[in-house]
């Protein structure tokens, strides 16, 4: 464990520092950070009602477009979000903007620190040790994701080699040379590299890849991707949550009991109901409000993170006391759509087409006919024309099951879909436009 | 690691981070000294909230008052807001 002292506190003990911790971060964002004091004026909340952790509610909810709002008209500055004086920023990063405008996040030297800690939680998890290789697979970009995981496996003391800004090709290059045991990268990204390894005559089974770490989208709790990426690569799967605004919040021990651990000394967490936002019971789907609390340069405070849960009341076999989350990421509020009147996740789609071997990548597309919305999938294979009718079928039963939708299938041959290290959007809703064109 | 083994961790983290501060104040001649002793002093500050946190509320102190001051970034803002 990275610190047994935080990860086998009993749960009163652990809502204690969680308290002073919460105090603390209340009273420094309200005095510095006015985004943070002109929401709690704007409540009639002062930092002194917050006496126990059931106070929390009475602070409003945050999100990503509060913050992009309060970051819109500040040229390249972090507008009032930030809590420190610009001086005291020594990194510089931003979300992907996958949804909309990336959000500009600061970090000065002591967040940097921190968020090196979170990571230390996860990679102990996984028992990173002294004689392992870590090649870091994520872009090398203004995304936080590398810079975690090249600068958290340093911290863990294993050798780490950058693979941020290399081809795959010589990715695979750095893994046969150097032996590298631990692969960190976005699952969908890690399933291509071994792709792309069996393509150029390299056997996964003479690598010495024995751990893979997923990260930077969902994927890696998924049982039928994460099956695939154990198969692909004769290798231990630990997922690894988090968000660039939030902080790297959950993490897999090697216990695996089926989900994720929250780093709950780091984070506190709220499970609300996804549309009235009352309080859940364990094992209820819940949608995740966070807030950190060790994150003084941009606070965040009672993010609605959109990230749908359950979470679990079971203990873990690994010891820790911090509660983890059933299978991971289950889906996201906002990517809950309404088809015929069945409540539809893309996540469900995932879920089923990981577990056909011969599908490569894929694509959702929602569209409109007259009045009803229909669903097709577009999925790469090398299968074609008739020796492809086995799977349309396969593929058309198996999500009938999963989602109680029907769905039309269309075979693309391999290389269709344009490939994004990180965060690909699979589902593309053609609605809104054919309305537009309709009543242009 | 016994309790008391782990209160002795704890006083002697406080106690390297009130040298290390000290060693900063009389540092700022030499960048070589006063910028490594300043990432000195955001390691120590992660020492305090992994362990010394913890260890106040196991003690039972109630977490209200951990035995440190508030995060060093608060002087660290204040100089700068001062220094602008």
């Amino acid at each position: 464990m990275w610190n047994p002292i935080l990860e086998k506190l009993g749960p009163s003990e652990l809502k204690k520092v969680q308290l002073l911790k919460l105090k603390r971060i209340l009273a420094w964002a309200y005095g510095r950070s006015p985004f943070y004091r002109k929401k709690f004026d704007q409540a009639g909340v002062s930092v002194d009602d917050i006496r126990s952790l059931d106070d929390l509610p009475k602070i409003p909810l945050t999100d990503k477009d509060a913050w992009l709002a309060a970051q819109g008209d500040c040229g390249q500055g972090f507008g009032t979000t930030t809590a420190i004086s610009e001086r005291e920023t020594v990194r510089y990063h931003q979300t992907s903007g996958t949804t909309g405008k990336p959000i500009r996040l600061a970090f000065n030297h002591r967040d940097w620190n921190w968020w090196l800690q979170c990571w230390g939680y996860g990679l102990a998890a996984l028992e990173l040790s002294r004689e392992d290789r870590a090649l870091v697979c994520f872009p090398f970009n203004l995304f936080v994701g590398w810079w975690g995981g090249q600068d958290a496996a340093r911290l863990m003391r294993c050798c780490v080699y950058s693979g941020g800004g290399m081809p795959t090709e010589q990715r695979l290059q750095v893994i046969l040379e150097h032996r590298i045991s631990v692969l960190m990268g976005a699952p969908s990204y890690l399933l291509r590299l071994a792709a792309s390894a069996q393509k150029n005559g390299i056997r996964t089974s003479d690598l010495t890849v024995r751990k893979l770490v997923c990260g930077a989208e969902p994927g890696g709790s998924i049982p039928a991707m994460r099956a695939r990426l154990e198969q692909a690569w004769g290798a231990e799967v630990f997922d690894h949550l988090g968000a660039s605004e939030v902080g790297p919040w959950g993490y897999e021990c090697s216990a695996h009991p089926g989900g994720v651990h929250i780093c709950e000394s780091f984070f506190l967490m709220e499970f609300v109901h996804p549309e009235t936002f009352e309080p859940t019971r364990p094992g209820e789907l819940s949608r995740l409000v966070v807030t950190s609390l060790e994150k003084y340069s941009q606070p965040v405070i009672r993010w609605d993170l959109k990230d749908l849960v359950r979470v679990s009341d079971q203990p873990c076999p690994c010891g820790r006391s911090f509660r983890w989350v059933q299978g991971g990421i289950l889906g996201r509020a906002d990517d809950l759509i309404k088809i015929r009147g069945v409540l539809f996740s893309p996540r469900g789609v995932e879920d089923v087409v990981r577990s056909f071997g011969p599908v490569s990548d894929y694509r959702v597309v929602l569209s409109r006919r007259g009045e009803m919305d229909e669903l097709t999938l577009r999925a790469e294979t090398a299968l074609c024309g008739t020796e492809g009718e086995p799977l349309k079928n396969d593929l058309k039963a198996a999500l009938k099951v999963k989602t109680h939708l029907r769905f039309g299938i269309e075979l693309c041959p391999p290389g269709t879909f344009p490939r994004q290290e990180i965060k690909t959007r699979r589902l593309i809703d053609l609605r809104e436009k054919e309305n537009a064109d309709e009543q242009g | 690691m016994s309790k008391a083994e782990l209160q002795e961790l704890g006083r002697l983290i406080r106690q390297l981070k009130q040298l290390a501060e000290q060693a900063h104040q009389a540092s700022h001649a030499v960048p070589a000294a006063e910028r490594n002793l300043y990432m000195v002093l955001r390691h120590l500050e992660m020492l305090e909230i992994e362990i010394c946190d913890p260890l106040s509320v196991l003690a039972g102190e109630g977490g209200e008052d951990s035995g440190r001051d508030a995060p060093c970034t608060h002087r660290e803002s204040n100089n700068a807001a001062n220094a602008e």
